[in-house]
């Protein structure tokens, strides 16, 4: 199955992907996430909870890889999640373009369905999917605009948002805690969103 | 609302009520309605343990291995099994139908497997089964299973599955390709180089399911002390599945013993036979020593019960100016899932049911078989009738409409005529036997379904008067002719008890038919009892061991004309003692009431009395006499009968919304010699309600990876009782030569001709240029689609 959709932020692209990388923005838009670890080189393993019309609170145990990642413009996931309820295979990929100032999302993922999800919930996919992406996208803006708002009045600011943004980039090492701590969270949103935007 | 054309045979006299041609109240019905029918379910026995299978969520894919040990050490779970488990039963389940004596015919046999192996091949194949305690227990228990499977990309499409790159589903052989055929009759090309038309369209037919009340179900108890396994099983065929599980468990055929007790619809895919779970419930009771029950559930269903009907047509028809049929070419793909257990029963139905009642002197139809990645294609009510029935009645439908012929006409100029019987087809049937109409009077069927839809005067009468409104109404009427009744064989066994009550035997299995009332009328004909009087005992095997099973309508031609060949012995035997008893000639005797009189005098003995004395204690016998009333008798026919019959609607479509009222529904049906008219319509009724569904509500929709996206009542619609409209019906009887009788199968025939009638109604109604239905099923949102590109084409602003 093959979703695809965008969404359109008031701030400018660096600032969401930066805004993409703190935990206290993302908190409220990563719904059903119970873990996600790093377990190797752009690899993540956790677990999460999903419930889609008549399968409820289904677990899921998913492993998602991060190909071709061009910060910051694009990624690629690879997600392979499986439970009881069925499982979710495929690939995401993830754009942010500059528009008008602001920020264009734009995401694509060719998935394959598969089990109790698809062959009890798919009526359900869609809107519910389309509906709760879009709230989540919605809070992710809203946290973002609000913390921009004072930023705006002073010149600096985006300077350091710039200047944060280059420490981030993939020129500088990823070793670091931090770096780490940021794909991490990149890596939970965006598996988020496609897991919302199929279940 | 019934109709008769000709009288019911034989004239009633108060001497001798007639039983067969009467409307009887079901025998059955009062056990069915007071809930003291068995059904499989309803089997509880101490001690007894409970299944639950492992399914795979994927439609494709190397199954690399199972992890049991979780499941094991759930509280109440008492074993676990995966394939590798099973060591020497695991083995491929027979091919039930091999291929007909077809000359350069191709097939490739590859049957399901009772756990998978190496790999899945759809989604809901059964993996591993767990038992336990409760169902409860074995759900939770099936919830810890382990499951690692690598997905393999799947073959969900039928043209694309025979591309050379397409992921191969059987790796022993060198593509999807399950089967290839073609069968001719004269010179197709000939006739199409001399036609006046050709017409080309393409068709396509999919998926639906059987979705009967009853699920399937196993019970299976072997009792080591009395070395008997018994097993209840939701079966068409308990006979042949006793027989297979004897040869697979190892066990003397007399040890095992097959009940198919009522069972809530059958529609085909019960006659399927060795089902996974039908052959691991028996193994697990003889390994565990317990009694022990699977019952799938719905949602099971949707992937573990076989289904139909997934095919695509590239049909051509060449006519003459008149609108003869010069020829047809019809070449198709046929969609067999997985494995192809059931051989080609289904495409075979189709090329030999394309031909309808109609005169059709070239012919040319070639199938391919495809394996997919999708649940098991087995016959479902219909068999690959319906898309034959469905391609030539809109080539018709298209032929009529390129020559300016009205709908009906074409029909009548084609159809054969009463002498013209038998009418060898020149192709082979189903059964193996050449194609060959036995009897059938078309044109009379046509002529009484146009009276009673008034189609002579819709157009100018309700037609033109709903069109005045701004409503959009059509009319549709098509043909069809079923295939029936056919062999190997079926047998009964009449015996009269002391009580002077009747017992029939019969070793087909019953799903709803009626089988307990038309049975037993056929018997108490012949003994002059009522047909209350005959107990009537269906599928089990500890009763009657002979026989093959309930499929192809053929439960009142073949068992039928057996039960009524006991009855006759039966009655041979009555006349005979009663006749020394009453010192009366044999032909001055008769039989009423449940009595042998002699005609004229007050003289008269009881057929229980007669029972009494046929099974004497003490005295001599005649040497080389049988004891007791009692007969068994065979009946085998030569071929299958050929039932037929017209369709007729009124539809009205509300363009806006694509909802559709149905509002008149005529069935005009020949099949044969009719034992219950109530029992045929019923079984009219029900199959017309299949075919509504299977015109415009049930279909099974598959994504790109063979995954099934409506596995639920919620999402897989069925007709409810408000869209199924009243049924007119009327019979007209042509008894069938090849069987005493002169009966016709009828379970299917009310579902074959909806989808073609359906779409016919359907242009009618909506009179748009360019609006043409070459598929099924319809579906309120596929209408809509087709009736906006329709507008659009017709008027491009």
């Amino acid at each position: 199955m093959l979703i695809e959709s965008e969404f359109t932020f008031d701030v400018p692209r660096e600032a969401v992907f930066d805004g993409l990388m703190d935990p206290e923005i993302l908190a409220g838009a990563l719904p059903g996430t119970e873990r996600l670890e790093l377990t190797g080189d752009d690899r993540y393993e956790g677990q999460m909870v999903v419930s889609v019309g008549p399968v409820t609170a289904a677990r899921f145990a998913v492993v998602v890889e991060l190909k071709n990642r061009v910060r910051p413009e694009s990624f690629d996931m690879h997600v392979d999640g499986k439970g009881k309820a069925g499982f979710v295979n495929g690939i995401a990929n993830v754009v942010l373009e500059e528009k008008d100032g602001g920020a264009v999302m734009k995401y694509r993922a060719d998935l394959q369905v598969g089990g109790r999800v698809a062959s009890v919930g798919q009526r359900l996919l869609d809107s519910v999917g389309k509906a709760m992406s879009k709230q989540g996208l919605e809070a992710v803006s809203q946290s973002l605009t609000a913390r921009l708002e004072p930023a705006t009045e002073s010149v600096p600011q985006s300077a350091a948002a710039g200047a944060e943004l280059a420490a981030a980039s993939p020129a500088s090492p990823p070793a670091t805690r931090r770096g780490r701590l940021r794909l991490y969270l990149i890596v939970a949103i965006l598996l988020a969103l496609v897991m919302v935007a199929l279940l | 609302m019934s109709q008769h054309t000709t009288a019911p045979p034989g004239t009633e006299s108060p001497a001798r009520p007639r039983q067969v041609g009467a409307s009887s109240r079901r025998n059955e019905d009062r056990r069915l309605l007071t809930g003291e029918a068995l059904f499989v379910d309803d089997v509880h026995l101490d001690g007894m343990l409970h299944a639950a299978f492992v399914r795979s969520d994927y439609a494709h894919g190397i199954l690399k291995g199972v992890d049991l040990s979780a499941a094991l050490e759930h509280p109440g779970v008492i074993a676990a099994y995966a394939a590798q488990d099973l060591g020497d039963y695991w083995e491929p389940g027979p091919l039930l139908v091999p291929p007909p004596p077809i000359e350069r015919l191709e097939f490739h046999a590859a049957t399901q497997v009772p756990l998978a192996r190496d790999k899945v091949r759809h989604v809901g194949e059964p993996i591993a089964v767990i038992v336990a305690r409760s169902r409860y227990e074995a759900e939770d228990g099936a919830a810890l299973v382990e499951v690692d499977i690598d997905p393999l990309p799947a073959v969900s499409e039928l043209a694309p599955g025979l591309e050379p790159d397409a992921p191969r589903i059987h790796d022993q052989f060198e593509s999807n390709l399950a089967a290839h055929v073609i069968q001719e009759k004269g010179a197709w090309d000939e006739a199409r180089a001399r036609a006046h038309r050709v017409i080309t369209r393409e068709f396509v037919y999919d998926r639906g399911a059987s979705a009967p009340m009853e699920n399937r179900g196993v019970v299976a108890n072997w009792d080591a002390r009395s070395r008997e396994l018994t097993v209840w099983d939701t079966t068409q065929a308990p006979i042949p599945i006793r027989n297979g599980l004897a040869a697979m468990l190892g066990l003397p055929q007399s040890e095992v013993r097959v009940i198919a007790p009522f069972i809530g619809g059958g529609f085909g895919p019960k006659i399927m036979m060795f089902y996974p779970e039908e052959v691991l419930i028996p193994w697990i009771s003889m390994r565990l020593g317990r009694p022990v029950k699977w019952i799938e559930d719905r949602q099971e269903s949707f992937f573990a019960t076989t289904q139909e009907r997934g095919q695509a047509h590239e049909a051509e028809i060449a006519v003459d100016e008149e609108g003869r049929i010069l020829g047809v070419r019809d070449v198709f793909l046929t969609d067999t899932g997985a494995y192809n257990p059931y051989g080609l029963t289904i495409p075979i139905n189709t090329q030999c049911t394309l031909l309808g009642p109609y005169r059709v002197p070239n012919y040319y139809t070639e199938f391919r078989m495809v394996f997919t990645n999708k649940p098991i294609c087995t016959p479902v009510r219909g068999a690959g009738r319906q898309h034959g029935v469905f391609v030539m009645e809109r080539l018709l439908d298209r032929a009529a409409d390129e020559l300016g012929i009205d709908r009906v006409e074409i029909r009548r100029l084609n159809y054969l005529k009463p002498d013209e019987f038998p009418h060898d087809h020149e192709i082979i049937f189903q059964d193996f036997s050449p194609l060959v109409y036995d009897s059938g009077n078309y044109a009379e069927v046509m002529d009484r379904a146009a009276e009673m839809i008034d189609y002579a005067g819709f157009a100018s009468g309700e037609g033109a008067a709903a069109r005045a409104q701004g409503r959009h109404v059509g009319i549709g009427v098509v043909s069809y002719v079923e295939g029936t009744g056919i062999g190997p064989y079926e047998g009964a066994r009449v015996t009269i008890e002391p009580s002077g009550r009747v017992n029939l035997v019969t070793g087909v299995g019953t799903q709803g038919q009626g089988h307990f009332t038309s049975f037993a009328q056929l018997v108490a004909e012949q003994l002059g009892v009522g047909t209350e009087d005959v107990e009537v005992v269906t599928g089990d095997t500890a009763r009657f061991a002979w026989g093959t099973g309930t499929f192809a309508s053929r439960g009142a031609v073949v068992a039928g004309n057996a039960c009524h060949a006991a009855a006759v012995l039966v009655r041979e035997k009555v006349l005979a003692l009663a006749s020394t008893v009453l010192e009366a000639a044999v032909e001055d005797l008769e039989l009423a009431h449940g009595q042998v009189r002699v005609a004229g005098s007050g003289a008269s003995i009881s057929l229980g009395d007669l029972a009494a004395r046929a099974n004497p204690l003490r005295g001599a016998v005649t040497p080389g006499a049988e004891p007791g009333l009692e007969a068994t008798a065979y009946f085998g026919p030569e071929r299958g009968a050929t039932a037929n019959g017209v369709h007729a609607m009124i539809l009205e479509v509300h363009p806006e919304t694509a909802e559709i009222d149905i509002l008149r529904y005529v069935v005009v049906h020949d099949c044969g010699r009719v034992i219950n008219p109530m029992i045929v319509e019923g079984q009219i009724h029900g199959g017309v309600a299949h075919g509504i569904g299977n015109s415009y509500y049930e279909q099974l929709v598959f994504d790109e990876g063979a995954q099934l996206l409506n596995a639920s009542f919620m999402d897989y619609l069925l007709p409810t009782a408000t869209d199924v409209p009243t049924i007119e019906t009327a019979h007209v009887e042509t008894p069938s030569p090849l069987n005493p009788l002169g009966v016709k199968g009828v379970g299917e025939a009310g579902a074959i001709p909806v989808g073609a009638l359906f779409a016919q109604a359907l242009e009618d109604a909506l009179d748009i240029d360019g609006f043409e239905v070459r598929e099924m099923p319809m579906s309120p949102n596929r209408l809509f689609e087709l009736i906006r590109d329709a507008r659009e084409k017709d008027d491009p602003c």
